[in-house]
């Protein structure tokens, strides 16, 4: 697609802005219908009527429909587009190929509907941001290597000698997502839609925050990163404050980023090591982070008024401020102290809305309403409303992270009261829910004002599109593109060099402008974090001492683990006590290590919206949970959990019990010969003693043994009770 | 590999290291003599798109570390 002009040294080359304005689209929509989502959950969240007893939209199934729609729908299409857009200008060629973007584009938004299809069914795999069964995670290592060959086969055909900075960002992202996103997904298959995590228990723990919290880096920091560093400089018309500054930034955060996971994991059965750096890498992060944020906020040192003028860059400057602001919380949240206060509550909630929404959103559609005249040739519909827009979505953003943090340390600071007695001020949790009910109708509001942004911008989109005629590619003029020197050409070259400018000069070249070299760099920074955590947890056996009372899971009860991670359970209850006074008080002993290995995927949780369930085992009556499920208003008037009526109606699909059992065994879980092949039996039996329990606590027919309820309630029933088998220490 | 026979107390130390040598060498290639001319140069490499459509770009003072 370049035409050389006679004698010029120069050529015509036209961009491919197809694609980007497809992926723009893509962000338009999926960040609609994702914060719809968002918007729905929230609701559920503020009056548990919105479930309406519909298990297709239920909270703990369509809360990873949300999470995944912003995530994988707007914030990854976001950063396709803007990577599409300003790679091919920074590095002055076309897109490297044309078939190549569109089975990117149709291939992820293909991905994106399977998970808006499979989640509202249950279908998952059962790991926060991770949720999308195996067949979709094939499709999303197939569609990322696409876009890997394709982004940097642009990078090899470029014009321009040296490479920017935001390609830096983008690519470190390419290459980290792609290792996170394969270490993540080691699953094991039991049918076509569904599977069970090869890790169990804390190593599964430790790899799903290891993933989780670099999902959060890779994902929603360094490719918005490479943003700021493209459109900040661009909107303003004046260079980045300090390029120098900007590299440091770069490697500095790539390589203490990836120690930082284990801090989503404080207090629990962890090893101490790995929280220990978790805590100190997450507290150093701070420097890296603040160092951009400065980096951006000072290009407009000397031209403040432009933003007062220029919504762009309203959007721009306010997302870095934001970045600020949560790259300052992460920190603070991330030392062992604030931690006790902040985990498992909303106060967690708020800061990676003030992320997403403030440091994504605003960093998003400030490059958005960049794009969208350049990218139809036309000036953008209304300015009104995209002012409007910032300040409805800014308003939005405090709304709710201010509601949040109340929330949050409201619940923590009630869960944590006990009388001068030493007993617990609120013993029932359900206590500290009716206290902090009131900020859950505020957050909604919060998001309904972010949200009313969000419609105004799709409007002004659409309008500027409709008022434009067909859309042209860009076509510039751009010199000829030169053959890049080999690096052992360049090494060689280096050695022969006869002052140091000469070697450094050279080394330069080779260190920053060649995208392979750096590329395998950035590979390799981020590769030390990840093998200084992950190896030994894996291969030390001291890290994960097993109990010898500690069981697998009865066939009966592995079906019922099931139903526990299909209606997404653990989105609001852990399985984790930590070693606190008011958690013993309230839940017992705190959980080891040993209790959780046969869990494939662990259960730990990450948010309590209702109690722990560690320990629940033999706490309540069958019946009990029975009628918790059918309406927790009848157990706890206040409750604010959604009915789960029809576990009492489905029949417990049975045809794959064998194959689980078998999938446990191949993974090491201590099942022998006989006991797959008496599965079904086994199974079935134990079906009949709790129905038979049911019958005999509440006339419950007995019909109900070939139900979904009789499974949960025998793995309910487990949870906890083989630690209490144990003989004293 | 069994805790037994491994000496935990190894991985702070290469740890400190790692950490020291990336950032002191990170820095010090960064910032060598010489260095501002070139990163100077690459900053502007957002405004050499396409030169005939780049409006003059805005001075700003050049008071960076």
């Amino acid at each position: 697609m370049s035409q050389p002009e006679q004698n010029t040294g120069l050529e015509r080359l036209t961009y491919n802005d197809k694609v980007v304005r497809q992926f723009f689209w893509a962000t338009v929509v999926w960040g609609f219908v994702g914060m719809l989502v968002g918007i729905l959950i929230a609701s559920e969240l503020a009056n548990w009527r919105v479930n309406m007893g519909i298990p297709y939209i239920t909270f703990g199934r369509i809360r990873p429909l949300h999470t995944n729609g912003v995530i994988f729908g707007f914030a990854c299409n976001a950063f396709f587009t803007a990577a599409y857009y300003s790679t091919q200008r920074l590095v002055k060629a076309r897109l490297y190929s044309d078939v190549l973007s569109q089975i990117h584009f149709w291939g992820w938004q293909a991905i994106i509907v399977c998970a808006a299809l499979t989640f509202p069914q249950g279908l998952t795999f059962g790991k926060e941001y991770g949720e999308l069964e195996w067949p979709i995670k094939l499709a999303i290592t197939v569609i990322w290597v696409v876009f890997a060959v394709n982004y940097f086969g642009t990078l090899l055909r470029r014009r321009e000698k040296h490479i920017y900075v935001s390609i830096w960002f983008y690519s470190a992202s390419i290459i980290t997502v792609a290792a996170l996103h394969i270490v993540e997904s080691f699953f094991i298959p039991v049918s076509f839609l569904k599977s069970y995590s090869m890790f169990s228990g804390t190593q599964d723990a430790l790899v799903q925050w290891w993933y989780g919290h670099n999902a959060v880096a890779f994902i929603l920091t360094t490719p918005f990163l490479g943003m700021m560093y493209y459109f900040i400089p661009k909107a303003a018309n004046r260079p980045i404050y300090s390029y120098r500054l900007s590299i440091v930034h770069f490697w500095s955060l790539i390589f203490v980023y990836i120690w930082a996971g284990p801090h989503h994991l404080h207090y629990t059965a962890l090893p101490g090591w790995a929280q220990s750096l978790g805590m100190v890498f997450s507290i150093m992060l701070w420097m890296p982070s603040w160092g951009g944020m400065i980096n951006g906020l000072l290009t407009l040192r000397g031209a403040w008024d432009k933003v007062r003028k220029d919504h762009v860059l309203k959007f721009l400057v306010t997302a870095v401020t934001f970045y600020g602001m949560a790259t300052f919380e992460g920190p603070l949240m991330a030392i062992k102290s604030v931690n006790a206060i902040s985990h498992y509550t909303d106060w967690t909630i708020g800061h990676v809305h003030s992320g997403t929404l403030g440091w994504v959103g605003f960093m998003t559609f400030g490059a958005l309403y960049w794009l969208a005249p350049k990218l139809y040739g036309v000036k953008l519909y209304s300015d009104k409303m995209a002012t409007t827009h910032f300040w409805l979505g800014t308003v939005g953003i405090v709304v709710y992270i201010v509601s949040m943090w109340i929330a949050g340390i409201t619940q923590a600071l009630m869960l944590q009261a006990v009388t001068p007695e030493g007993k617990l001020l609120y013993p029932d949790f359900v206590q500290t829910v009716a206290a902090i009910e009131p900020y859950y109708y505020m957050r909604l509001f919060g998001g309904l004002l972010y949200f009313s942004g969000v419609c105004l911008a799709v409007v002004n989109f659409w309008k500027t599109m409709k008022s434009a005629p067909t859309p042209v590619d860009e076509t510039v003029l751009v010199p000829v593109r030169f053959v890049p020197s080999r690096l052992t050409d360049d090494l060689e070259e280096a050695t022969r060099q006869k002052d140091m400018t000469g070697v450094v000069n050279k080394l330069h070249h080779i260190l920053e402008s060649k995208p392979m070299v750096l590329t395998v760099l950035a590979l390799l920074t981020i590769s030390v974090g990840s093998l200084v955590e992950l190896v030994p947890t894996f291969y030390i056996r001291d890290n994960v001492p097993l109990i010898a009372s500690v069981k697998p899971y009865t066939p009966l009860e592995l079906e019922g683990r099931d139903i526990y991670i299909r209606e997404g359970c653990y989105l609001c209850h852990s399985q984790m006590v930590r070693p606190f006074k008011d958690e013993y008080l309230r839940y017992g002993p705190p959980s080891r290590p040993g209790e959780s290995v046969y869990d494939h995927p662990f259960q730990w949780g990450s948010k309590r919206t209702g109690p722990d369930l560690a320990r629940v085992g033999g706490k309540y009556p069958d019946l009990w949970h029975y009628r918790h499920m059918r309406n927790p208003r009848d157990i706890s008037s206040k409750s604010i959990m959604p009915v789960f009526k029809w576990l009492l109606t489905d029949k417990l699909d049975t045809s794959l019990t064998k194959a689980k059992i078998e999938a446990m065994r191949t993974l090491g879980v201590p099942y022998s010969k006989d006991d797959v092949d008496s599965a079904d039996v086994r199974r079935d039996r134990q079906a009949a003693e709790v129905a038979a329990v049911l019958k005999d606590q509440g006339n419950v027919p007995e019909t109900v043994k070939d139900k979904e309820i009789v499974a949960l309630i025998a793995y309910l029933q487990r949870l906890g009770t083989d630690i209490k088998k144990e003989a004293p220490q | 590999m069994t805790g037994e026979a491994t000496d935990l107390m190894i991985f702070p130390k290469i740890g400190l290291i790692l950490f020291f040598g990336f950032f002191v060498g990170l820095l010090v290639w960064v910032y060598r003599r010489r260095g501002r001319k070139i990163y100077d140069k690459e900053s502007m490499i957002p405004f050499d798109e396409a030169p005939e459509a780049q409006p003059p770009i805005d001075e700003a003072p050049k008071d960076e570390p």
